[in-house]
């Protein structure tokens, strides 16, 4: 019959089969095509502009000799502390770093080789390469994902892992290129184009494109993703825009004093990883952390460490440290035995520990000691809900502050090893008001005031208001002796004026998870902090909302508008002047009990070398290296 | 009928000194060592300084004269400053030692009237406490004194107190400013202060009532939940027993340890929590002894014959199983009270046990090193000494107790 099934069939349904696939590829390899050539488009543009400023600079080169400019300089790379001998980027072609204005009033830096740090360590004589750093954390993050961990522990392990367009030079404090090639700011601040390096690879070998930054940003901006605390930074940007495959660029609602620190700050995140089809999903992947740096994450074994290993396709100068492992010792006496032990090589120390052990020459023979103030130190507190009847009115809590006898706490717990702050601002940073005095410690005062904010004694003892009674709960990380001994003596203190305060220590997790619901009624905590910090994050109305860090609703129009003004404020000398007038309305008005900043207190095995610290940021891990003889792991 | 007209003849023998009990000989038998006499001695001054210990340490005078603008006026601070706790506690210790006293009392009283007495009078006891606790729960209301008395006498505002013999209370602390914290021992503070400034031996009594507490009120929870479930489970025996072990098993897979840190982690800290915990998760030791006995003693001929005349069902359970199945409980609940002890002050070791600044031995051991990098001998040794005395004392007993009932040790 004709409906048998013959050879002839065959090669005809073959042919078919063929043409269809032949046809297909095709479609997808034109596709393709017209996709490179749009990228190639891109590109000559980018390179256009490249070659526009290029030019420019060489004129400006050809007519100015090599003498340095107001507004722009050069560093050659004899000028800048990095000998390029021992690094990969030794082999590519030496040109000089830019940093200039353009004729169109627009700042321009370019690094064709990102920066060593300042203290080069690859420079040092018996620099090696190998060997573990082993550090502590005192609480271990219950995520470490991209943007959304608030905790300082999981900060550090993301510095090693991810990276950002931009670096901040610790001894120029300005912001260096980093997997960015070069930046142009517009002179009105409202534009920031950044082109990347072709070489900045992701750990999974993937290259670092424009937009995996479009991509960086729009999950940072994603409502579904849970890190309000960090989209708030991120505002007042307008658009963020990949101009070709290797060409970004941000424009701005208005002018921002952080832009450069903030857009040039974004971890970037490989689209490839993090592009999950419901974006809720980037909250449930706590431990994916995934990012284009010297590190990456090699074992996490909950209740012990972390280890990150050497990214073995690292696009930069070769990673020194095979292993970087954090253990987690939440005990300070026990994470300074470790260190005694030899098990970890850098620990932050308590004063009391400092006090006993910084000038004892067994200790100094193994150890190298390091103490100062640190921005990122940030301050300690205790943060009224100011929706709680008990701190709604600003007499009321002054009255709370002055009946804390700080000096005297600082004295005995701290062994002066620390500073009174009066603001949310840090004293060594340029935005702190010198002229903003603490509240001095006077309990008949605070009598007096609580009196006048219309508390009185009821027959119980207790200081009752209407049919408020004064009692509450300080919640405090259970984790942390020092908080409990301050919650302890402030707790004795405000009994004698009739306030009963209960103190709940709680599992830091825990904490943070009832701060984000506003179920406390006080909780004392700590800030970290930079050298400029941005009070909107905290200290704006606004938020309060989705969980921001405005835990305590404060809301206040003036420092709203101060706020508002000072974030658009681009001349230094006017934003400061803002700032202060903001910490003087905030330290008024005393939303948080604000305690005080500690000096850091670092002790640093002597093993590693080239440990010393920068003038403002302290030590830096980047500079660290074992000479080869003290190498102990392998 | 001869038997009636005897009757007569056994009330008039009662005269004579009883025959001595199981329970009497026992006891005389437990009392005859003399580390056991020293053990149950500590234990019972320990169990009166938990109870009385407001009226030793504390920073509140007994009386004391204040000067006002109404001339010199009176004040009881240390009685006015009682809380509900306090009360509640002292109602619990007087109805215990009443229950003692009944006990005592009646013991001599004739056989028939005895159990009648005893019951009426037991009752009678209990719900007055009950009552009177309901009614200082219900009216007493803490009184929050925070005035410091050493203060005003030393400022001249006040004479005539009279202070407790440990003047210190619990939480309170040196002016900072005087930097009397981790002070040596001296005249003023006995066993010095701990790094806050505070009275380590104020602090050292008033932990004793978080120890007792915790480890008597757990130990009753769990005896309760144990010798109910064991005595269903003994003497119905079958699918009664088969069920119950099962139940008993689940919650001994439960660690209490863990369970206790979940717990804190999600509610906070209360030692009530505790507690309560450590009685739920503790009762099935007691519940497989007593299950043991029950099919024992179920089947021996005096329980046969009870059933066999007709007694009803809690007669046979409660009248002639219970009392004899219960004594080999009662050794395991003493080393259960020592365990209880030690479970907390690892808990406070760790420092997740009570709530500061509430007092206990272990959180002190904890406080005497860390993170100090002094180790603070005399804050450490007092707290740690105690400790470890108590749960030796409960252990001690346990085991004197153990042999004491051993039938076969009678003579």
């Amino acid at each position: 019959m004709g409906t048998r099934f013959t050879v002839k069939d065959f090669i005809f349904l073959l042919i078919f089969v063929v043409l269809v696939v032949l046809a297909g590829f095709t479609l997808e390899s034109y596709n393709y095509l017209s996709h490179q050539v749009a990228g190639l488009r891109g590109d000559l543009q980018n390179l256009d502009a490249e070659q526009t400023t290029q030019l420019y600079l060489l004129k400006k080169i050809q007519r100015d000799g090599l003498r340095l400019q107001s507004g722009g300089s050069f560093s050659t790379p004899s000028t800048s502390p990095a000998p390029r001998g021992t690094t990969d980027a030794a082999t590519a072609p030496t040109t000089a770093d830019i940093r200039t204005t353009l004729p169109d009033g627009a700042r321009y830096v370019m690094f064709p080789n990102p920066p060593l740090p300042p203290y080069n360590p690859y420079s040092q004589p018996n620099f090696a390469f190998g060997d573990w750093l082993v550090e502590s954390l005192s609480s271990e993050p219950n995520r470490i994902m991209p943007f959304v961990p608030q905790s300082e522990s999981a900060a550090a392990i993301q510095a090693s892992v991810l990276e950002s367009l931009l670096v901040r030079n610790p001894l120029t404090l300005k912001f260096d290129p980093w997997l960015a090639r070069s930046y142009r700011v517009s002179k009105n601040g409202l534009k920031i184009t950044f082109t990347l390096r072709r070489r900045a690879r992701f750990s999974n070998g993937r290259p670092v494109t424009a937009q995996d930054v479009v991509f960086s940003y729009h999950t940072v901006m994603n409502p579904k993703v849970n890190c309000a605390a960090v989209r708030s930074y991120y505002v007042d940007i307008k658009s963020c825009r990949a101009l070709s495959a290797y060409q970004v660029v941000f424009k701005l609602r208005q002018p921002y004093f952080k832009t450069l620190g903030v857009v040039g700050g974004l971890s970037i995140i490989p689209r490839s990883v993090y592009n999950f089809p419901n974006m809720a999903d980037f909250n449930n992947h706590g431990k994916l952390l995934v990012g284009s740096g010297p590190y990456v994450l090699k074992r996490w074994s909950a209740g012990q460490q972390i280890v990150l290993t050497r990214n073995a396709r690292y696009w930069g100068p070769r990673p020194i440290f095979n292993r970087i492992v954090y253990r987690f010792i939440t005990n300070p006496q026990a994470s300074l035995q470790s260190m005694l032990a030899g098990q970890i090589d850098v620990d932050a120390l308590e004063p009391s520990q400092w006090v006993k052990y910084h000038a004892q020459p067994a200790f100094l023979k193994h150890f190298t000691t390091y103490k100062y103030l640190s921005p990122s130190a940030g301050y300690s507190f205790i943060c009224w809900n100011l929706n709680q009847p008990w701190f709604k009115d600003r007499a009321t809590r002054t009255a709370l502050a002055m009946l804390v006898n700080q000096a005297a706490m600082i004295k005995t717990y701290l062994h002066s090893l620390a500073v009174q702050v009066t603001g949310p601002f840090n004293p060594i940073s340029p935005q702190n008001n010198k002229l903003v005095h603490p509240i001095a410690y006077n309990p008949h005062a605070a009598r007096v005031l609580l009196r006048k904010a219309g508390w009185t004694k009821a027959s119980d003892g207790i200081l009752t208001r209407g049919k408020i009674k004064f009692r509450f709960s300080l919640t405090i990380p259970s984790q942390f002796p020092l908080g409990k001994r301050m919650a302890e003596y402030i707790k004795e203190q405000f009994s004698r004026a009739g306030i009963d305060m209960q103190i709940s220590p709680l599992d830091f997790t825990t904490m943070l998870q009832k701060i984000n619901h506003r179920h406390f009624d006080a909780v004392m905590l700590g800030w970290s902090g930079s050298l400029e910090t941005d009070p909107y994050q905290i200290w704006y109305s606004g938020s309060y909302k989705h969980e921001g860090s405005n835990a305590g609703d404060f809301n206040n129009p003036l420092a709203d508008k101060l706020i508002l003004e000072g974030r658009r404020t681009l001349n230094y000398k006017k934003r400061m002047h803002i700032w202060h007038r903001l910490q003087a309305v905030i330290y008024r008005q005393q939303p948080y009990l604000f305690l005080f900043t500690q000096y850091d207190l670092i002790a640093i095995n002597k093993r590693i070398a080239n440990t010393r610290p920068y003038p403002v940021f302290g030590i830096s891990s980047a500079d660290w290296f074992v000479p080869r003889a003290l190498q102990k792991y392998h | 009928m001869t038997n009636l007209t005897a009757m007569p003849e056994l009330s008039a023998s009662a005269a004579l000194p009883p025959p001595r009990g199981y329970w009497a000989v026992a006891m005389r038998k437990l009392l005859r060592p003399l580390l056991v006499k020293l053990c149950v001695l500590y234990i019972a001054a320990v169990l009166v300084i938990s109870v009385l210990v407001p009226f030793i340490a504390t920073g509140k005078p007994y009386i004391i004269s204040l000067h006002t603008a109404h001339g010199l006026v009176t004040r009881y601070p240390l009685f006015a400053d009682l809380t509900t706790r306090d009360y509640l506690t002292f109602l619990t210790a007087g109805m215990l030692i009443a229950l003692a006293a009944i006990w005592r009392l009646t013991a001599r009283v004739d056989l028939l009237r005895r159990r009648k007495l005893r019951w009426v009078s037991a009752l009678t006891c209990i719900s007055a406490t009950v009552i009177a606790g309901v009614l200082v729960a219900s009216l007493h209301h803490n009184q929050f004194d925070g005035t410091n008395y050493r203060h005003l006498m030393k400022s001249g505002r006040a004479t005539g107190a009279i202070f407790a013999p440990i003047p210190w209370g619990y939480a309170q602390m040196e002016p900072l400013g005087r930097q009397a914290v981790n002070e040596m021992p001296s005249w003023r503070h006995w066993l010095g202060t701990d790094r806050s400034g505070r009275d380590v031996l104020s602090r050292m009594l008033w932990a004793s009532r978080v120890a007792m507490g915790i480890g008597f009120v757990s130990q009753f929870i769990a005896l309760s939940l144990g010798i109910i479930v064991g005595a269903l489970m003994g003497y119905f025996s079958g699918v009664c027993d088969i069920l119950g072990m099962r139940i008993v098993e689940m919650v001994e897979a439960i660690p209490t340890f863990f369970l206790i840190l979940t717990f804190i982690a999600v509610f906070g800290r209360s030692t009530l929590m505790i507690m309560i915990i450590l009685g739920v998760t503790g009762w099935t030791g007691y519940a497989r002894f007593l299950r043991a006995e029950f099919l024992r003693i179920r089947q021996l001929d005096y329980i046969v014959a009870a059933r066999a005349s007709g007694a009803p069902l809690h007669s046979v359970l409660f009248r002639h199983m219970l009392p004899n199945g219960l004594t080999p409980v009662l050794v395991s609940a003493s080393f259960g009270l020592a365990g209880a002890v030690t479970i907390e002050s690892s808990l406070s070791y760790l420092g997740i046990g009570v709530r500061p600044p509430t007092p206990s031995w272990g959180g002190m051991l904890n406080a005497a090193g860390n993170p100090a990098t002094v180790f603070h001998w005399f804050q450490a040794l007092p707290p740690g000494f105690v400790l470890f005395l108590t749960v030796l004392a409960f252990n001690l007993v346990g085991e004197a107790l153990r042999d004491a009932i051993d039938p076969r040790s009678f003579s």
